[in-house]
């Protein structure tokens, strides 16, 4: 970014006890996939779900993709949770990261939904549940079989379906029904673990043991040879799945073809409900639900990474670039937040007074970023009134508009110190904010040096 | 949510906060008790002992009971066993746009299922046959074209209700067969329910099945079931009697068990036909299940409990021993939840705490530990109940005592002020706060 001007503005250094959480480090997604027995994490993302899939839904945050022997073992037992929370701790070791958000398909919510309910299991490599439960921020279910469809019910009392829709076995792990996950998928058995102990998270709950679960639910299945959404994903199964549709539920059911919508919805916020979105759809991010999930994993992970940044919960003059400072640098006009001034939404005054505090005025950040005045672009001159970048996300400069945006100034994921980290006593901080611009006469965005 | 190895660090006095225990409470629906226990081999089990505390949002509500699972049918099942050729009737007792008739072969191979559905005929009480599709003779306008294979889902709309025929031939008498007919706009009803979702060896349970029609019930049906194992094998019939109103029991379940039932949810699988009063012929099926297990160890006493402090004497924790009498090593894992009231009058959770580790045959303790800055989170104050009290297998997976009431052990007059803050905050915590859910 073009820097308009420069000023040494000296920072005092407050040595103050600040609360701070216990960990610190990245964010990423982990990624569970339903029945079948996956080997790796490219058999999972080629042969499950996809990579533009896993791409789109990561919402540029790193991601695991999760594999286990999801057919041949139930959810509740250590071969199906086992691996997962072993590849999940392993990964959190190698990257550093510390919050996680968990996307599951179909069954996959199951193993994690025991993990919850069960966070003192040891898995076979001696790896605790809760280290990855601790972790969570929240989960998303996409098509979630939380109650067990009727599909299951079929197969395992007369071993086929296949008169009917030979087409959707795969999603019972490739064709043979005699396999632990798929008795275990039963709505009578579902009903007993839900029920029983086996499995967190009551009917109609948002929360499981206190982690915010969200549900993406395909409602209906488009198979009209004429519709665009009925191709995505394969054409044939779409056809298969509306004809399991009716066999399960009936036609004019609520169901995406595999999973009712009374198991689907059967627990957490749900988040898109959508009658174009199939059983095998809704892996595959159709019909907008890459984008769902990716809005709700950003959500989660820059919330999480603002408050694990280190920049976090400082008082604002061990910030790292005090905004409570106020005024000129050569023909620029820092506002800052003087003592006694407070942020007025109205007039837009002392909006410095946001990044100081973090609230001001009743309003806060990030939370109302897009009502402050850091959201204008027309506050940007020397920038082509291009708004505030999210190129500038991590690139040496601490920009205070994107401490506006997301409470830090850092790459998603990153586990190095974000742009606006006061190293302490003898360091500088290069910063960025909006200023007048007494050249010219408008707001701009420009910068200073602010030296502790 | 915190996961530690206690030290004996702490400070563990009883100063301003009391903590009281009584005989345990009557038993809340859910519950689970253990009659005897049994002996079993060693269950290969991770060793270690896991410690984790975990708070709860007080935003929730804690009901100390568990809904039993209810399954309602309208859907009429008729299914025909592999044997000799010959007519079956299945009745149909209301005609929607979305009412569908399915012919299930059981089998996985396409050509069998093909030849076996050229073998079978639907025809409706009408004289109509209804799965031929139009011959491909005429449509392509080639007579030597081959003929497609009945269809295996027959669209009922606009057909008669009444009994239809399903005439099995040889080819197709080979395989079972089942017969699905979706009538979701029927009124009439079977509901089925179990006791319990768990069944412990040594314990008793029932499962009842009612029927209605229009709301009413259906006063005579012949109602017959069976279970299945864990592995979908048919085992043992059941009686079901009459208990009038449209009731009807099978009762005894606990005697088809012994220690070498296979552990696991069974199905009980439950099948009804008959005439309602308005003369309407019926069928149903339905399943449901519990899980069956044999409790290999009980918990002997949970009411020793003790407050630590902090050197500056603010409280860090709750803990309540718990005593488990084994017959069979296995990791076993004691959670309970602590709770207090609102001032909306209602119970509200505050932390959960579970502890798991290997118990040998004998007597072991397993202490479970409520992180005390975790209480102070969710900013209620009063008496703390410990509530939902359950002993599980992890080696076993199934859970072999639960009191939702709790032991009858309360920590009194907890006052926010007296509570140190949260040593640990893991994202999952910070997240709640930020939700708003602290």
């Amino acid at each position: 970014m073009l820097r308009k001007a420069c000023a040494a503005i000296v920072c005092a250094v407050a040595l103050v006890a600040i609360p701070r959480p216990a960990w610190a480090g990245g964010q990423g997604v982990v990624f569970v996939h339903g029945t079948g027995d996956l080997s790796s994490a490219s058999d999972a993302t080629n042969n499950y779900w996809s990579s533009s899939a896993i791409d789109t839904m990561a919402g540029g945050y790193p991601y695991l993709v999760a594999y286990y022997p999801g057919a041949s073992c139930a959810a509740y037992q250590q071969c199906a949770w086992g691996p997962i929370v072993d590849q999940t701790v392993s990964w959190m070791q190698s990257t550093g990261i510390s919050s996680i958000v968990v996307v599951t398909h179909s069954n996959g919510n199951n193993p994690i939904r025991y993990l919850l309910q069960h966070p003192s299991s040891i898995s076979a490599n001696g790896n605790v549940a809760s280290t990855m439960t601790d972790a969570m921020v929240s989960m998303t279910a996409i098509a979630g079989d939380f109650a067990g469809t009727p599909l299951a019910d079929q197969v395992t009392t007369s071993g086929s379906f296949l008169n009917i829709a030979n087409s959707v076995v795969q999603f019972f792990g490739g064709g043979s029904y005699d396999v632990p996950a798929v008795v275990a998928q039963r709505q009578d058995n579902m009903a007993t673990y839900n029920s029983n102990g086996t499995f967190g998270g009551s009917a109609g709950a948002s929360t499981i043991d206190g982690v915010p679960t969200y549900t993406v639910v395909g409602t209906g299945v488009d198979a009209n040879l004429f519709s665009g959404d009925a191709w995505c994903g394969g054409y044939l199964m779409s056809v298969g799945l509306e004809m399991t549709r009716c066999f399960g539920w009936g036609c004019g059911a609520c169901a995406d073809g595999f999973i009712g919508c009374n198991s689907s919805e059967y627990l957490g916020t749900n988040l898109q409900a959508d009658g174009h979105l199939s059983h095998n759809q809704s892996r595959r991010a159709c019909h907008g639900s890459g984008g769902t999930v990716a809005n709700i994993v950003n959500q989660y992970l820059q919330q999480a990474a603002a408050a694990s940044a280190p920049d976090s919960a400082e008082s604002p003059a061990s910030q790292a670039c005090d905004a409570t400072v106020q005024g000129w640098s050569g023909d620029i006009w820092f506002q800052g937040c003087p003592s006694g001034a407070s942020y007025d939404p109205g007039s837009g005054n002392y909006f410095d007074c946001l990044i100081a505090y973090g609230t001001s005025g009743g309003t806060t950040i990030p939370d109302s970023y897009a009502s402050t005045p850091y959201s204008n672009s027309g506050n940007y001159y020397s920038q082509g009134y291009s708004g505030c970048s999210d190129s500038w996300r991590g690139n040496g400069y601490c920009d205070l508009c994107q401490v506006a945006k997301y409470g830090f100034d850092g790459l998603p994921g990153s586990t190095v110190d974000s742009d606006c980290v006061n190293d302490g006593p003898g360091t500088s901080n290069y910063c960025s904010d909006i200023a007048w611009n007494g050249d010219v006469g408008v707001w701009d965005y420009g910068a200073y040096v602010a030296n502790h | 949510m915190k996961t530690t190895v206690r030290l004996s660090l702490s400070v563990v006095v009883a100063l301003l906060v009391g903590c009281n225990s009584s005989p345990a409470p009557a038993p809340s629906p859910g519950d689970l008790a253990p009659r005897v226990t049994y002996q079993a081999p060693a269950r290969a089990a991770q060793r270690g002992l896991v410690q984790v505390s975990t708070p709860q949002s007080p935003k929730e509500i804690f009901t100390p009971r568990v809904d039993l699972p209810v399954v309602t049918v309208h859907d009429a099942v008729l299914q025909i066993p592999a044997g000799a050729p010959g007519a079956y009737t299945v009745p149909v007792d209301a005609v929607s746009p979305d009412s569908f008739l399915y012919l299930v072969v059981h089998s996985n191979d396409k050509a069998v299922v093909q030849a076996a559905l050229q073998d079978i005929t639907v025809t409706s009480p009408a004289g109509e046959v209804l799965n031929r599709r139009a011959p491909v003779k005429l449509l392509v306008g080639d007579p030597n074209a081959p003929e497609q294979p009945p269809m295996p889902t027959v669209p009922l709309e606009g057909k008669p209700t009444g009994d239809y025929t399903i005439q099995v031939g040889p080819t197709a008498a080979k395989l079972d067969l089942t017969v699905k007919v979706q009538q979701p706009l029927s009124d009439i009803e079977l509901r089925l329910q179990a006791s319990t979702p768990e069944l412990l060896l040594g314990t008793d349970g029932s499962a009842d099945v009612t029927l209605t029609a229009g709301g009413k019930p259906i006063p005579a049906a012949h109602v017959v079931g069976h279970l299945m194992d864990p592995q979908m094998r048919r085992t043992l019939d059941l009686t079901f009697t009459p208990q009038g109103n449209g009731v009807w029991r099978a009762s005894g379940l606990g005697a088809s068990f012994d220690q070498a039932s296979a552990p696991g949810v069974w199905h009980l699988f439950v099948e009804a036909d008959g005439t309602t009063a308005s003369g309407q012929s019926f069928r149903r099926f339905a399943s449901t299940g519990f899980d069956f297990a044999v409790p290999t160890a009980r918990i002997a006493d949970a009411s020793t409990t003790r407050i630590l402090r902090d050197a500056s004497g603010k409280i860090t924790g709750f803990e309540v021993d718990v005593t488990v009498e084994s017959r069979a090593s296995d990791r076993y894992e004691v959670s309970a939840m602590l709770t207090a009231t609102g001032a909306d009058g209602k119970e509200h959770p505050l932390v959960r705490a579970q502890t798991a580790d290997v118990v040998a045959p004998g007597t072991g303790k397993i202490t479970l530990h409520f992180d005390a800055g975790y209480a102070q989170l969710t900013g209620l104050e009063g008496d703390y109940l410990v509530r939902d009290l359950m002993l599980y297998s992890q080696g076993v997976g199934a859970p072999m005592q639960r009191m939702l009431a709790g032991p009858n052990v309360r920590f009194t007059g907890v006052r926010l002020a007296d509570l140190a803050a949260p040593a640990h905050l893991p994202p999952r915590v910070l997240e709640m706060q930020r939700r708003g859910l602290l």
